[in-house]
């Protein structure tokens, strides 16, 4: 058994300080037992998860603002641990510039979209997220469900911004050959494990495919449970240099390239 | 601290469209000694293309025999259309391999869960308190409700849960005391554990994985990094699924 694994097995905390990519605060259409930064910074605690880059459940909606806010509090409740990303409602460039201008200005280190809102990743509104990105080598992560529209539209996102990361939510939900191919194509992508369902083998695949450096973990925490998700990573069949590549050496990468 | 597990959602050599490898008996036994299952109660699996339930068993049984840590959970079907041997015998046969529950999947195999379709089958399974298994996606919450309350000396075990369903969970098993939960995928809830012992229900959760269609080892992080008591996490992790399997009359 290897030292991770072994780890693991008895409950123990990692070694070395993980980092989740992929969170979300708040409530969400389903009964979620405790939504306080408190309960999320416990189960980090119990796994060794030093940060958690969040979103807010709002970014799924048009009161990204409100969820924004909910995000700083916490931030600022629990500095170093929780960082922000922001999330933009795309009703015109100037007021997603303004907006997303003020956030970065409050911390935020990057940005959340989600598709749920029914406009494309590469509609015109998101011009100033990409842009600021770049500017500011921040990551970007994507709600993704592996369809052939999000990947074209991501293609032209990846070579707007060649100096922001995008992170792939959910690689492998769907066509995980599209999600390989991406990655492989576009050296600024990285793929994201959060999902429900941890398909047999599909993180060694994705590993053994792109390589550990552009492999991150998150967990979707507290849509869904970290300590359920981190398992996927721990338990693959990959070595465990790899394993530490990927929940935490890659993420700890992205964030330290930021640029102010 | 380790903790002995009894994973209640495995199995092993069953298909599904578009999946070229099927897991063998030996993958299966190869993937809990990596992790430290101790047992297992095992099904064919996944069941996507398993269309003879006659054929499963035996399938099913053959590779169970000469592995004593892979308990058994044959399929059971009434037969109300006289095609397969009886209802007592499907269930003296479970149990004289060792069975640790029996399989329901009545729209799968083509029939109801109304009294004059199953009755004698869970009368059968009833009597000799052989636990019944169940997949949410084969029998639904509500149905499961109706099976406990007619047959209150029953234990169910539901698996393939949802995450997003505690606000039907929880009232199911504070309802129906014969209903147990394994926690295998997709049971990614954010301390839905916790919230479990919380709510003094810690007795019927069952650690459960989903293997071979998804990794073992979430379940096994999910509880091992579950802010719970120590004879909570033991009880869940195999203490429960071996009461059940105490209480079995063989």
């Amino acid at each position: 058994m290897s030292t991770l694994l072994d780890l693991a097995r008895r409950g123990q905390p990692m070694p070395f300080e993980c980092i989740d990519m992929h969170g979300h605060l708040g409530r969400y259409e389903f009964a979620i037992p405790d939504l306080s930064p408190d309960a999320l910074i416990r189960s980090m605690n119990a796994l060794g998860v030093g940060r958690y880059w969040t979103s807010h459940m709002r970014c799924m909606s048009a009161d990204v603002e409100w969820g924004n806010d909910e995000v700083y509090a916490a931030m600022q409740q629990f500095p170093g641990r929780i960082l922000g990303a922001v999330s933009v409602w795309p009703g015109n460039t100037a007021t997603v510039e303004a907006r997303a201008r003020h956030w970065l200005s409050c911390g935020f280190s990057g940005f959340k979209l989600h598709n749920c809102n029914g406009f494309a990743y590469n509609d015109a509104a998101y011009e100033p997220v990409y842009r600021l990105a770049n500017q500011h080598r921040m990551p970007i992560l994507f709600h993704t469900w592996g369809g052939a529209r999000e990947f074209k539209e991501l293609f032209e996102v990846a070579k707007t911004c060649p100096e922001a990361a995008l992170l792939l939510a959910h690689s492998g939900s769907a066509d995980t050959e599209a999600y390989i191919r991406m990655a492989l194509e576009c050296p600024n992508v990285y793929l994201d494990l959060a999902l429900s369902r941890s398909p047999r083998g599909l993180v060694a695949e994705l590993v053994k495919a792109v390589g550990a450096d552009r492999v991150v973990w998150g967990s979707d925490a507290v849509f869904m449970s970290n300590t359920q998700q981190i398992g996927k990573v721990l338990g693959a069949d990959i070595p465990d240099d790899a394993k530490r590549r990927v929940l935490a050496d890659n993420a700890a990468g992205l964030l330290a390239r930021i640029r102010r | 601290m380790t903790v002995e597990l009894f994973d209640v959602q495995t199995g092993f050599g069953g298909s599904e469209p578009g999946q070229r490898q099927v897991t063998a008996v030996d993958e299966l036994l190869a993937d809990m000694r990596r992790l430290s299952i101790a047992r297992a109660l095992v099904r064919i699996a996944p069941d996507t293309l398993e269309s003879d339930v006659v054929r499963a068993n035996h399938r099913l049984f053959e590779a169970t025999e000469a592995h004593p840590e892979l308990v058994p959970c044959p399929v059971v079907v009434p037969n109300t259309a006289h095609d397969l041997t009886p209802e007592t015998s499907q269930v003296e046969e479970a149990l004289d391999r060792g069975a640790g529950a029996v399989w329901i999947r009545p729209g799968r195999d083509a029939w109801n869960l109304e009294p004059w379709c199953c009755d004698r089958l869970f009368k059968v399974i009833e009597c000799c308190r052989l636990p019944v298994f169940c997949l949410e996606r084969q029998v639904t919450v509500e149905q499961v409700a109706r099976i406990a309350e007619r047959y209150p000396a029953l234990r169910i075990i539901y698996a393939e849960l949802n995450y997003r369903a505690h606000r039907v969970y929880l009232p199911l098993l504070e309802t129906h005391v014969n209903v147990y939960l394994s926690t295998g995928n997709n049971y990614t809830m954010f301390d839905g554990v916790e919230q479990m012992m919380a709510q003094g229900l810690e007795d019927r959760l069952l650690f459960g994985t989903g293997f071979p269609v998804s990794d073992a080892m979430p379940a096994v992080t999910q509880l091992m990094y579950a802010r719970i008591p120590a004879v909570a996490r033991a009880a869940i992790g195999s203490g429960n699924m071996k009461s059940l399997m105490e209480g079995i009359k063989r």
